[in-house]
Formats: structure tokens, C-alpha cells, sequence
């Protein structure tokens, strides 16, 4: 096999990783992502992936791929930029948060308790990443036709979009009235996979294995390599948010 | 005192009404579901007409500063009125804002589970100090018990700026917002309140032919006011524009050349100031045309508050996010849903009916005896 090509698919490393940093103790660990840029080939896998995953109702998007054009004619270039929750480590959505329904976990992780959130929206307005949804409820089936025989699949469409994600370890549900309608939702590294020893939807549906995780606090993981790397940055970081999600430009 | 009802007046306000019942059954079927708001525009209507009501309920705290502070003799006839107004005020504010809520049937949470370092809290609090102290004001004012009045009036100044401050504290510390962000806002908050709360006031004692004299001497304020705003906002501006940040600067021409540049142009710039600015330094004997521009401020400050509030937000997080997924509630751009415009004409109409009934329902809050005049 040609020397250039990577031996081993970075997915099975950063699955090994994970186990290792499952095994400590949890309040050791911080997660964080990395997103090479000039890998990411624009193909919105990662975001349907986390739409699917997270069973994302009409108009809620945890994980957008921005597409970016540089530069003038004739010198043009064009790249992406997807962009979850930043997970900041000084993020400005927490304090704001008037009933305390949004915080940072042990693993730096932000999280919200649909049950307190009273839908303000508030952490929307602060999050200078625009990284926050509000549920406004309803489904991608609504208009369609009911009558049985006229689209195939139809019942079967909405049953699956009845289904809530067990976001934050919790069952919610059919969804209908209930939370996470009404609430402020958003990116959170896809932890009820975590718990179960799986990577987040859109690091392993990365077609261009273009999105990295692990635990930055482990100096032999691919993440923490990454994060030193001189391509390395972050987004805003003049506003102090310091985000867990880095991009290699 | 005018105890008579303008007829008109009050079938427009049962219009207001009816479309108050139906938005409310609306948000209790649909919650936010209704509305025509997004992830990137989360706040529209129902925040502008609780700035808007919030801004009128500030004549109390205005009316009792002068007298009790500043010892202006004219307006004390005129501050029963000033509670009356403020308490209705108040309660339009807290019904288009808990009908803006995703979830408000867990507004208990502001109790259970408090963040003091979240402005929204202390605007809660505030709020619910404010229509407590104006309950104590107006029950003061009914039993025409001039100690406890003086009590609450005296209790309603620091309770009132502070709650007029937090209103603008929550907006100026959205760093991601660059026209919202800054200092000058909270003071701009304060000023712009005091200027509509007086010029409300100024109104409703017109026609209800309260005090003539406090009409006058009130005008006088609001004239001073309005030039302490313009001065305000100028700075506001001028220091977003100099600052030069790029969001900012988005965030200003959606404001002066958007889609609702007519708000800030027509109804703010013109209507709410340049009209009132000409106007109001004629009216030394002349009541009427005092409450007529008082009424433009009024108007102009609906413009003010939509222009505040919806040209910041139509700059994207980051540019392009708002192309990357395509949906209608992640679009930049905003017209309010039938419901949310039900909305506001239903708090507008509960407000004129409040208003208009006030002096049958309480003449003893507006210095009266009981009232004998019949409805015309
Ligand atoms: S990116 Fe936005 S939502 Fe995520 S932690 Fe930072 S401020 Fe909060
Ligand atoms: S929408 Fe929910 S999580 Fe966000 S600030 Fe309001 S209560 Fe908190």
C-alpha cells in the first residue's frame, strides 16, 4: 500500500479513543470536534444524519453546512464550513438563560432540560453562532396527501416522524405537544450515543472522514494532535466564547 | 373630568378584543406554532408590543418623580391617573409577552429555578415588582390616602428605573448584536420609557379633561424628553456606526434601508419626533395640540420599537448560515402570522378599553367623586 494513504480508517482510531476515555473518570473528560475544511467535500451527509438522528422536526437544524465562496473572479475558491454547536467553553447562552434550563455539563458539553425551558428564546438571541433552534412543533408530512393509496409511504413517514430522539438520555415521547416543542434545541455532540460507547451521527457519516472527536484532555488522541496543528482555529474567538469545535482552514 | 365614552372608540376597542380572543385561543392550541417567527428572527411581534407597553407604563413613575422629587405641584392631580394608565399598560405588556413564550405554562420556573446572572430574571422581578407597586399606588390613590400615596410613589421611582433599566440591560448585553450591544442602550430604555409613559399621559388627561394645567406643565416634560431621546439615540447610532463593526453596519442599513425602513423613517423619525419636535413647542396655551403630538409619539414609538427590535435580527449569525438549510422558520426576513397581528390589535384594543372605561369604572383614581355622567 502506497506510504501516503492513511493505514487505518481514522474512524476505528477515534472509536479506540472513545473507549479509552469512556473507561475514565467522566469528569476528566472534555470532548471536543475537529472539522478539516479541505476534506469536507459539501455533501450535507453530517447534517442529514443528525437531522435523522435527532429526529429534527420542520425548521430545526442542528448541524448546517454553510458553503462559502472566497475571492473574486477569475481567482475564486469555494469551501464549507459545517457548523454544530461550538460547545463554548464560555458560552454566552448559558448565563442568559433566565430559569437556569441551559448549562455546561462535566464533559463541557451544553446542555439543555427541555422540562425547565419555558421556549423564552432568549439563548437564541445570544448565541453569536446562531447555533440555537426553536421547536415551533409540526411535521415534514403535514401537507401531505391522507388518503390511503395516493402516496406510498406516507403512514410509514409519519410514524417515524412521531418519534422523539432520546435526546439527553430521555424518552419524550410521540411528538406532538409535548417537549421538545415549544423548547430551544440544539447541537449537544450527540451525548446518548456517547453513553453508549458510539461516535456522534455526523462524525461517522463523514463521507470525506472530514469530522474528528474525541477527548482533548488525551495527548495521544487524533483531536489533540489536531488542535495544535498551525491550520487549526476556531470561529469569532474575539468575543471570548472559546468553542470546543475547531476547524483546520 | 370627562366621564363620557366616545362610542366609536369603544366598538373599535371590542374589535380589539374579539381579535385578543382569538390570538390567545391561537397560542393555547398553537403556542409559538403560530406565529410566523424563526430560529434566526425568535423575536418579533410579541417582543414589540411588550417594549410598546412596557415604554406607556412608564407615566407613573414619571408623574410621581416630578411630584414627589422635583416637588411640581401642578401634576399632582394627574397622578391617580398617571397609575391607571401605568397598571393597564402593564398588563397588556405581560399578556404579549407570556403569549410569546415556546412554553409559558412553566413560567413557575422563573421561581423554581432562578439565574441571577440572566438580565431576563431580572426583568421578571422587576415586572413583577412594578405592577405590585402600582396596585399598592393605585389602591392608595382610590382610598385618596395622601400618606400612602406619597409611600408608593416614593417606592415606585427606584422600583420603576429599575425595571425601565433591565429592559434595556437585556438586549445590551447580546454581544452578537451589534446595534443591541452597548451601553447607551439601557439609558436609552430608561429615557425612551419616561417619554412615552408622559406622553400617554399627557393624552388620556386631555381627554378625559382631567387637569388642563397638568396637561401644559406634562407637555412641557415630554418636550424636554423627546430631546433627551433624539440626543440618545443619535449617540446609539452614531457610535454603532463609527465602531464600524461589520454586523452592526448590516444590522443599520437593514434599519434605514430594509424592508422596514418605513417603521423608522415614516413612523419613528417623522411621525414619533419630527412632527412632535415642531409641534410641541407651540402648545404653551394649547392643551389639545399637546395631546395631539403626544399622540404622535405614541404611534411613532410602535415604529421605534419594531425598528429596534427586527432589522437587528435579519443579519445572519454567520454569513451564509441562513442558505445552508432551507426552511421558512430559518429565513432572515419577518412579517408577522394573522395571529400575531391579532396579537397586537387585541392588547391595542384591551388597552383602549381600559382606557376608555377608566373614568366610569374608577373616577376615584382620576380625582373625581363618584362618576354620574351618563355614556353619550
Ligand atoms: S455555540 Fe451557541 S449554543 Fe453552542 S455553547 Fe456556544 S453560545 Fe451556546
Ligand atoms: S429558550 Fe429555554 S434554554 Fe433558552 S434561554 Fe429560554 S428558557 Fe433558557
Amino acid at each position: 500500500m502506497s506510504g501516503s494513504l492513511p493505514t487505518e480508517d481514522p474512524l476505528i482510531r477515534m472509536y479506540r479513543e472513545l473507549k479509552r476515555a469512556l473507561a475514565k473518570d467522566q469528569s476528566q473528560v472534555k470532548w471536543a470536534m475537529v472539522i478539516d475544511q479541505a476534506k469536507c467535500i459539501g455533501c450535507h451527509a453530517c447534517a442529514v444524519a443528525c437531522a435523522s438522528e435527532n429526529r429534527l422536526g420542520p425548521g430545526v437544524i442542528y448541524r448546517p453546512v454553510i458553503e462559502q465562496e472566497t475571492g473574486t473572479y477569475p481567482n475564486v475558491g469555494r469551501r464549507f464550513l459545517p457548523r454544530p454547536c461550538m460547545q463554548c467553553e464560555n458560552p454566552p447562552c448559558v448565563s442568559v438563560c433566565p430559569v437556569t434550563a441551559t448549562w455546561k455539563n462535566a464533559q463541557g458539553v451544553t446542555v439543555i432540560d427541555y422540562n425547565r425551558c419555558i421556549g423564552c428564546r432568549y439563548c437564541l438571541a445570544a448565541c453569536p453562532y446562531g447555533a440555537r433552534c426553536s421547536d415551533f412543533g409540526g411535521f415534514y408530512t403535514t401537507r401531505t396527501a391522507e388518503e390511503p393509496g395516493l402516496v406510498q409511504g406516507r403512514y410509514a413517514a409519519r410514524a417515524y416522524e412521531k418519534q422523539n430522539a432520546p435526546e439527553y438520555g430521555q424518552p419524550w415521547g410521540e411528538r406532538g405537544k409535548g417537549s421538545p416543542v415549544g423548547n430551544a434545541r440544539k447541537c449537544h455532540f450527540c451525548l446518548h450515543r456517547l453513553e453508549v460507547g458510539q461516535l456522534p451521527s455526523c462524525v461517522t457519516s463523514c463521507v470525506g472522514r472530514a469530522t474528528y472527536f474525541g477527548d482533548r484532555t488525551d495527548p495521544a488522541a487524533l483531536v489533540s494532535g489536531l488542535i495544535g496543528s498551525a491550520r487549526a482555529y476556531t470561529l469569532k474567538p474575539e468575543l471570548g466564547t472559546r468553542p470546543a469545535v475547531f476547524y483546520l482552514g | 373630568m370627562n366621564a363620557r365614552v366616545n362610542k366609536p372608540l369603544l366598538y373599535l376597542s371590542f374589535i380589539g378584543l374579539a381579535a385578543l380572543a382569538y390570538s390567545v385561543v391561537d397560542v393555547f392550541i398553537h403556542r409559538t406554532g403560530g406565529t410566523h417567527l424563526g430560529s434566526y428572527v425568535p423575536w418579533g411581534m410579541g417582543v414589540v408590543m411588550y417594549l410598546l407597553f412596557v415604554g406607556f407604563s412608564a407615566g407613573g413613575l414619571l408623574v410621581s418623580a416630578l411630584t414627589q422629587m422635583f416637588g411640581v405641584r401642578e401634576l399632582k392631580p394627574l397622578g391617580g391617573l398617571a397609575t391607571y394608565a401605568a397598571l393597564v399598560a402593564e398588563v397588556c405588556a405581560g399578556i404579549a409577552i407570556a403569549s410569546d413564550l415556546g412554553r409559558f405554562e412553566r413560567m413557575f420556573n422563573f421561581l423554581l429555578s432562578p439565574s441571577l446572572t440572566s438580565p431576563m430574571w431580572w426583568m421578571f422581578l422587576f415586572f413583577s415588582a412594578v405592577l405590585f407597586v402600582s396596585f399598592m399606588k393605585a389602591w392608595a390613590f382610590a382610598k385618596r390616602d395622601d400618606g400612602l400615596v406619597a409611600f408608593w410613589s416614593w417606592v415606585s421611582i427606584p422600583v420603576g428605573l429599575c425595571f425601565y433599566f433591565t429592559n434595556g440591560f437585556f438586549f445590551s448585553v447580546l454581544t452578537g448584536h451589534g446595534l443591541w450591544s452597548g451601553p447607551v442602550v439601557p439609558l436609552l430604555f430608561v429615557c425612551a420609557a419616561l417619554l412615552c409613559g408622559g406622553a400617554l399621559v399627557t393624552a388620556l388627561a386631555w381627554w378625559s379633561m382631567t387637569n388642563r394645567e397638568g396637561v401644559i406643565r406634562l407637555g412641557c416634560v415630554v418636550q424636554l424628553l423627546l430631546v433627551a431621546f433624539v440626543v440618545l439615540e443619535g449617540l446609539w447610532l452614531w457610535i454603532g456606526w463609527q465602531g464600524g463593526r461589520v454586523e452592526t453596519l448590516a444590522a443599520m442599513r437593514n434599519l434605514s434601508a430594509g424592508p422596514g425602513a418605513w417603521a423608522f423613517w415614516g413612523l419613528h423619525v417623522f411621525a414619533g419626533m419630527a412632527l412632535p419636535l415642531f409641534l410641541l413647542p407651540q402648545t404653551e396655551d394649547n392643551p389639545g395640540l399637546a395631546a395631539w403630538a403626544c399622540l404622535l409619539i405614541l404611534v411613532g414609538f410602535a415604529g421605534a420599537r419594531w425598528a429596534f427590535v427586527v432589522p437587528a435580527q435579519s443579519v445572519p449569525m454567520l454569513p451564509g448560515l441562513d442558505t445552508a438549510w432551507q426552511h421558512p422558520r430559518l429565513m432572515l426576513s419577518y412579517l408577522p402570522s394573522l395571529a400575531e397581528w391579532s396579537m397586537a390589535a387585541g392588547v391595542s384594543g384591551l388597552a383602549l378599553f381600559g382606557f376608555l372605561m377608566g373614568p366610569r369604572f374608577f373616577p376615584g383614581l382620576y380625582g373625581s367623586g363618584p362618576q354620574t355622567t351618563k355614556a353619550s
